[in-house]
């Protein structure tokens, strides 16, 4: 019965169209304290200070002009590994309709 | 791919097992195997002064799962993190995740505490 109903809860998941996901991989040695996601930063380019790679980042699910709340959504999923920023090394909409925005980065630390 | 990572989640939680599993084990030093109710859960940084061993990643491994693999190595505790998930789009808050407890991807860093001399 508890598979029936996990079952059933991951299904939904999958059609609601009020979710997305946010896919993280770790990367990095070792523990890194979980940071505040409020405080992570979002970058397109190489940003100008040291860091040290803590993990890849994949999202997906997210309407086309969600591009602020998807950024928003990695920050509450990269915040856990203990990231300060994202760098974001690809984004766009998927190639067939209905159009979906995706997401590819490396969250990152400061190293000092 | 929402529906792919759904029946991945879904397949890993119906068999009850772990996927995508990848351990690191650093350093030449090997330890002896110890109880699993020997090795702390820690879900943040200890106080005391430690050395990394090990670090686990899957997806679909529990706490406990992740406390039996340290025990094999000889860890005295391991740290635990949750990752990834599903992220409800009515959110408008970045400290606000309410669903957190769908997190894709389990990880653990098996520590060693080192000896105050």
């Amino acid at each position: 019965m508890k598979m029936i109903k996990a079952l059933t809860l991951c299904l939904a998941l999958a059609f609601l169209s009020g979710c997305a996901s946010v896919d993280v991989t770790k990367t990095a040695k070792g523990f890194h304290k979980p940071t505040n996601p409020n405080d992570i930063e979002i970058f397109k380019t190489v940003p100008p200070r040291a860091y040290e790679e803590l993990g890849d980042i994949t999202v997906s699910g997210f309407p086309a002009g969600e591009v602020a709340k998807m950024h928003n959504a990695i920050r509450s999923k990269a915040a856990p590994l203990g990231a300060n920023a994202v760098i974001l090394t690809s984004e766009g909409l998927t190639p067939q309709w209905p159009y979906k925005r995706f997401a590819v980065g490396v969250a990152i630390a400061w190293k000092d | 791919m929402n529906l792919l990572l759904s029946l991945l989640f879904c397949v890993t939680l119906l068999a009850g097992c772990t996927a995508d599993n990848a351990y690191r084990y650093y350093g030449t030093r090997h330890y002896a195997a110890v109880p699993a109710k020997q090795v702390e859960v820690l879900h943040d940084a200890p106080a005391k002064p430690y050395e990394v061993i090990a670090d686990f990643q899957c997806r679909g491994g529990s706490a406990a799962y992740l406390r039996g693999l340290s025990a094999k190595i000889g860890a005295d505790a391991v740290i635990v993190t949750f990752i990834g998930g599903y992220y409800d789009r009515a959110e408008v808050w970045a400290g606000r995740d309410s669903m957190t407890n769908t997190a894709f991807r389990s990880i653990g860093t098996a520590i060693k505490y080192k000896e105050t001399p």
